[in-house]
């Protein structure tokens, strides 16, 4: 109602006034005019009053109680389930933190080994066909396998090798891969696979229903980390199906083999790495969805090799010089960048801890 | 006090090893604190219930980064970047009543002649009787208020935090606070003085 003529810097120095928030200086020079000034001092009261009214507003009742429950916190987060004893997921949580960049590392290390193999093998055998040469590269990768395994214990892994039983030659064949692999590679990761483990499920049901058992384990596991396990379980069979097609048409090469066992190395780096970076608070979930996929893809690509080549058979060799060090570059890339990430991943885990 | 505090420390010690009983101790602590703010700043009910229950859910999720010893300064920035982040989202997607965050220009009340039933503002039959009305004038004036404004006197004055508190819980400038804050004192007093007659005689006085 009524005007005031009091300037916004009057405003302020009396709103700051009341507040006692005014610098000794300002304070007394206003002070004084409020002395003088009737019209600044009407202001002053005024405005004393409305801060008291407001002031005395009670704080709210709550309407309900916002007391956190487990199914809220994975609703909210998208998928991601937090088990009802918090305690034991925190520790658990951490391991597999612990456990993903280790994962990764060794994969990646791997990577380097079977891009050096490779290219050693290939640089000695033009020819993938002579598998007996090849045969160096299998060693490499089982021991890769075991130190996964290690890691990640699967019994998927060596009841499938067990299994299998599958000749050196097979697979060696697939150590002579990666080329196709990079392409296999390429297109999944096009496809945003993000979870590695579920087309190791597909493609074990397609090639060894031995090894049916060993599906269940992996499938639960990734559906119980993972928010989209649905979408998981579509994405894999799409890769699974690239991956039949890629073979095929490679003749039968380790190339499906080669995606199996990618994916996940490759897949792991990027799950740590965004999460070490976007969200600290919840990373642990999703590396850890990270460690299981490497356990799985390990084993899924055991089989792959055996089904590759029992279907696929060997192939010719023409590509395979010019592709061979190609393959050695893509195989030596995707280790060292594997490495890189793992790398980064472990430090961020040992730092936060 | 003491006990309350070492309670405080506990729970948030244990909440941070991922205890969700002991983080539900402090939510049950705050959840009045941090609806009022929520309720106060949006004026919605529904809103401040739903942005109040997504802050406790985001705290507990970053409650392990939490540092020092003002977990309620903590726990009211979530909250006040919360109630910022809804306030974005209507100006974005405008529904119903829609206020100007930024205020620019004298646009301190967002509707000014717009009425809205003074009742309405407070719900909850446990409200207190006998200050309700007085109560329901002061709402309804802080509702008049431009949010930008409105979250400024929510917490510098209703629930008493310092300037330097009110600019890093709001993520404005202290200059900036000290100025929103006169202007809408300014506002509400002549908001009030309006609707005097409304008033019970005590406040007449206070006021005239």
């Amino acid at each position: 109602m009524s005007v005031n003529h009091i300037s916004p810097e009057d405003l302020m120095a009396l709103s700051a006034f009341l507040d006692g928030a005014l610098d000794p200086p300002e304070r007394s020079s206003l002070e004084r005019r409020l002395a003088t000034e009737p019209l600044l001092r009407a202001e002053l009261d005024s405005l004393r009053d409305t801060v008291s009214l407001v002031k005395s507003l009670p704080r709210l009742k709550a309407p309900r109680d916002f007391t956190l429950t487990p199914a809220m916190l994975a609703h909210t987060n998208g998928g991601h389930s937090i088990s009802p004893s918090p305690k034991t997921v925190r520790l658990v949580q951490f391991n597999r933190w612990q456990m993903a960049s280790l994962a990764t590392l060794a994969a990646s290390i791997l990577l380097v080994f079977i891009g050096l193999f490779t290219g050693f093998d290939t640089t000695n055998n033009k020819a993938p066909e002579s598998q007996a040469f090849v045969a160096p590269p299998i060693t490499g990768e089982v021991n890769g396998q075991d130190g996964a395994a290690k890691l990640t214990p699967s019994p998927a892994l060596s009841n499938v090798v067990a299994t299998e039983g599958t000749p050196v030659a097979s697979r060696s064949t697939d150590v002579e891969a990666p080329a196709m692999t990079a392409t296999v590679l390429a297109a999944q990761m096009a496809d945003g696979i993000t979870f590695a483990g579920s087309p190791a499920p597909t493609l074990m049901v397609n090639q060894a229903p031995s090894n049916d058992e060993a599906i269940p384990a992996p499938i639960g596991e990734t559906s119980d980390t993972q928010e989209d396990s649905s979408e998981g379980a579509v994405a894999p069979a799409s890769a699974s199906a690239s991956n039949g097609g890629t073979g095929s048409a490679n003749g039968g090469y380790a190339a499906t083999d080669t995606s199996g066992t990618n994916p996940p190395v490759l897949q792991a780096p990027t799950a740590s790495s965004t999460s070490t970076e976007t969200f600290t608070p919840q990373p642990t979930e999703t590396l850890t969805s990270t460690v299981v996929p490497s356990d799985t893809p390990t084993a899924s690509a055991t089989i792959d090799l055996v089904g590759q080549e029992n279907s696929g058979g060997n192939k010719t060799d023409k590509k395979d010089q010019d592709e061979k060090s190609f393959k050695v570059t893509a195989w030596l890339m995707i280790g060292l960048v594997g490495l890189v990430v793992s790398g980064l991943a472990l430090a961020y885990t040992w730092r936060k801890r | 006090m003491t006990n309350f505090l070492n309670d405080e420390k506990i729970l948030i010690t244990t909440a941070q090893k991922g205890n969700l009983d002991a983080f539900n101790g402090l939510v049950v602590m705050y959840q009045d604190m941090a609806f009022s703010v929520a309720y106060r700043i949006l004026q919605d009910e529904g809103t401040a219930a739903d942005v109040t229950q997504n802050a406790f859910i985001a705290a507990y999720r970053k409650i392990d980064q939490f540092r020092g010893d003002n977990f309620k300064s903590w726990l009211m920035r979530i909250v006040t970047n919360a109630c910022y982040d809804e306030l974005r989202l209507r100006k974005r997607h405008p529904t119903a009543s829609l206020d100007d965050i930024e205020g620019e220009g004298d646009g301190l009340y967002f509707d000014a002649e717009d009425e809205t039933p003074l009742m309405a503002t407070i719900e909850g039959p446990e409200k207190v009787v006998e200050r309700s009305e007085l109560q329901a004038v002061i709402e309804h004036c802080l509702q008049q208020l431009n949010a930008s404004y409105r979250v400024i006197v929510v917490l510098a004055d209703v629930e008493g935090y310092s300037y330097e508190e009110a600019a890093s819980l709001s993520g404005i400038s202290l200059g900036t606070v000290k100025s929103r804050l006169s202007r809408a004192r300014s506002s509400l007093r002549d908001c009030l003085r309006k609707k005097a007659e409304l008033l019970p005689d005590q406040y007449r006085q206070d006021n005239s």
